[in-house]
């Protein structure tokens, strides 16, 4: 391989270095830039924020009435096709039986192009953060990274009780061995680049439901 | 190779900033994309309650981490490593582009889609990758309108700032066959379709990094449009160019600078999507890739490391000092002919490059210290832009006007009278030599600002006369007050 040797390289640091006071301590917490704290309205303060982000905010009172709410949500997009998870949302089961009562054909799970052709893809959480409105997904356990990015909707599915205050919290609420991708969606895509002029949905998707459950 | 573009000849600073200054169009885009972005940076940065506190913890964090870079870099490459992820090291650009190629090659890819990234931008790996037989493409919306014109970014984060909708409507038509349109949205959905297939069929992803966390080996990526989700997701192969100075030392630091990043860059509470990167797929994964190669570039910064300058390490390239800056709202992007515009690049242009080629960059900001004051992590540009003219000085390469000049200020700024009689004359002198207020051109020593600048006449009473009169008007308003 070119480059160069991992040796030559830490001695340009570690010279550069040399002599130097290491004199700056790492702050023990960073609770100053703490925005949002935990005991207050987090919940009421994540529909606020996700609304202001251009989410669509469905507030439902318990999995029975989750599931009837991702039926009609996918039935007005006119879908044929879905990506559902294996694993990872609640109420799976019933998930699926709704959406085939309603004539939506579920995704093949093992096809990797299922993303680019399905209208909505559904997901679950690992978290929500309410102070910037974002929603955590993590890879693994069969979960698509395209099922969030490559359909032009996307539905999450969110539990009060998943739901955290701030940055602060999402971020000591990781684990120490981090899976292989993590993504905070905080919006729908979107870009301004020409002339400062606002566009949903340039790469991802433009439309962005939350499902919030409790 | 473009007009605009940097890679040619000897940068010309004030040739260039001259004819951005003679361009109305190009006022008129830069005025209104700065100010858009300026004013939604003031807008929200108040939601962090404290924000130069938050700025000054981001500052410190930022300086622990360099002060110890050694240390936290060791433990960055080794958690890579445990999760099976692949560390290359690169001491300048040739090397880290023929590194990149290797992997390319290696992999056996044809098709590369590239996120945006700055230090790409400032190696012009594409050349190299393409010169290799690579399909290299850019599919930041703003990047790709670049890749097709053949130009370079003109500003951090929105890189194509300098073009309004004629010019990508023309571009479009002209290079990718469609009808002629100025509808932003129409224009943005012709790209997702093109980028969306090179997307399903790239066999090679390249992204850089906003951040990389020490303690877990994982880089983050931002993007509002998704493109950089695509490119760490997709493709076979996944390569992160990355130069040495993005790290944090844990993953509680990291929302401090999520925070900043996306109110100080484009006044968004946080960007679209944050993308958190820690090696290849797992078994057990959908998708993701297989291989995950992580090169590590110098390029000079490790010469800043230890010097005076070591500060501007801590840039994280929101571009909030651009949208500030007086200087670059005027002249735009292009002017400065270097990868890092604006006043961050007007330090760290002639620090990664050569002083001496970047000469006039120091020289072009009034000092006013916009910028410092939009930093998120408190860099203190205008005392490290005086620093670079000391050095300037110091090296000769100041005219003998210029030094004669000073040599003759710091005479007359020692003595009362000799400061008097000297104001005295440069009123009378400058009345001679102006039109309509201005003093246009100087002979001699003067000349070597107007050259460059106009200058107001001196007022035709000085300010301590002014002074004085005001004191006794105040002093006898105050004294029919009494009465």
């Amino acid at each position: 391989m070119p480059g160069e040797t991992e040796q030559a390289f830490f001695a340009r640091i570690r010279g550069a270095l040399a002599g130097r006071p290491r004199s700056t301590a790492l702050p023990a917490d960073t609770e100053v830039a703490r925005v949002v704290r935990p005991d207050g309205d987090v919940v009421g303060l994540f529909i606020e924020r996700a609304v202001q982000a251009g989410m669509q905010v469905h507030r439902v009172a318990d999995q029975t009435a989750m599931v009837a709410r991702i039926g009609e949500l996918v039935e007005a997009r006119k879908a044929v096709e879905i990506l559902v998870p294996v694993e990872g949302i609640p109420s799976r089961d019933a998930v699926v039986a709704e959406l085939q009562r309603r004539g939506v054909r579920l995704a093949d799970p093992d096809d990797p192009d299922a993303a680019f052709r399905a209208e909505v893809g559904l997901t679950g959480v690992e978290l929500a953060v309410a102070e910037t409105a974002s929603l955590s997904l993590i890879s693994g356990g069969g979960r698509r990274r395209l099922a969030s990015l490559a359909v032009p909707c996307h539905i999450a599915v969110v539990l009060v009780s998943q739901i955290v205050a701030d940055l602060i919290d999402w971020a000591g609420r990781r684990p120490g061995d981090m899976p292989a991708n993590e993504v905070l969606v905080s919006s729908h895509s979107k870009t301004a680049d020409i002339e400062m002029v606002l566009v949903p949905g340039i790469h991802g998707p433009g439309t962005l439901h939350v499902v919030l459950v409790g | 190779m473009s007009t605009a573009g940097h890679g040619a000849g000897v940068p010309d600073f004030k040739r260039q900033a001259a004819a951005a200054v003679a361009d109305r169009r190009l006022q008129e885009i830069f005025d209104r994309a700065t100010r858009q972005k300026d004013d939604g940076r003031r807008a929200i940065l108040p939601e962090l309650g404290d924000p130069l506190a938050v700025r000054n913890l981001a500052a410190q964090i930022k300086d622990h981490t360099l002060e110890n870079l050694d240390r936290y870099l060791e433990q960055f490459i080794d958690q890579i490593r445990r999760r099976g992820g692949q560390v290359h090291f690169a001491a300048d650009g040739p090397q880290a582009r023929s590194v990149i190629v290797e992997i390319a090659r290696g992999a056996g890819a044809r098709l590369i889609v590239k996120s945006k990234s700055m230090v790409s931008e400032e190696i012009e790996l594409n050349h190299d990758l393409e010169a290799a037989g690579f399909e290299v493409v850019e599919t930041d919306l703003g990047e790709y309108i670049l890749q097709l014109a053949g130009e370079k970014p003109s500003h951090i984060v929105t890189p194509v700032a300098h073009k309004n909708r004629q010019d990508v409507g023309r571009l479009f038509a002209d290079k990718l066959g469609i009808p002629y349109t100025t509808d932003p949205p129409e224009l943005t959905m012709v790209a997702r379709r093109v980028l969306r297939e090179k997307f399903r069929t790239a066999d090679l992803g390249i992204i850089g990094a906003n951040f990389a966390v020490a303690e877990t080996g994982t880089v983050c990526i931002v993007t509002n449009e998704g493109n950089g989700r695509y490119c760490s997701s997709r493709p076979r192969v996944l390569v992160c160019l990355m130069g040495l100075e993005k790290l944090v030392p844990r993953m509680a630091d990291l929302p401090v600078f999520l925070k900043l990043l996306g109110k100080s860059a484009t006044g968004q509470r946080i960007t679209c999507y944050t993308s958190l990167i820690t090696g290849p797929k797992r078994p057990g994964d959908f998708d993701g890739p297989e291989e995950f190669h992580l090169v590590l570039m110098d390029n000079r910064r490790s010469a800043v490391l230890g010097s005076d300058y070591m500060q501007t390490l801590r840039c994280i390239r929101c571009g909030a000092c651009l949208n500030a800056c007086p200087v670059y709202r005027k002249i735009g992007g292009h002017a400065y002919e270097a990868t890092y515009p604006g006043p961050i690049g007007k330090v760290i242009t002639p620090l990664l490059n050569s002083l001496e080629v970047y000469e006039h960059l120091p020289q072009a900001s009034s000092l006013c210290g916009a910028c410092l004051d939009a930093c998120p992590v408190r860099i203190d540009i205008p005392t490290h832009l005086i620093r670079l003219r000391e050095e300037l000085v110091r090296r000769g390469r100041s005219p003998l006007a210029f030094r004669l000049g000073f040599k003759g200020w710091r005479l007359g700024m020692s003595s009362r009278w000799l400061y008097r009689w000297g104001a005295m004359k440069a009123r009378w002198f400058m009345w001679l030599v102006s039109r309509n207020g201005w003093c246009r051109w100087m002979p001699s020593t003067g000349g070597v600002w107007t050259r460059h600048r106009d200058l107001p006449v001196m007022p035709a009473r000085p300010f301590r006369a002014r002074w004085a009169a005001l004191q006794k008007e105040l002093e006898s308003e105050d004294g029919g007050d009494a009465r």
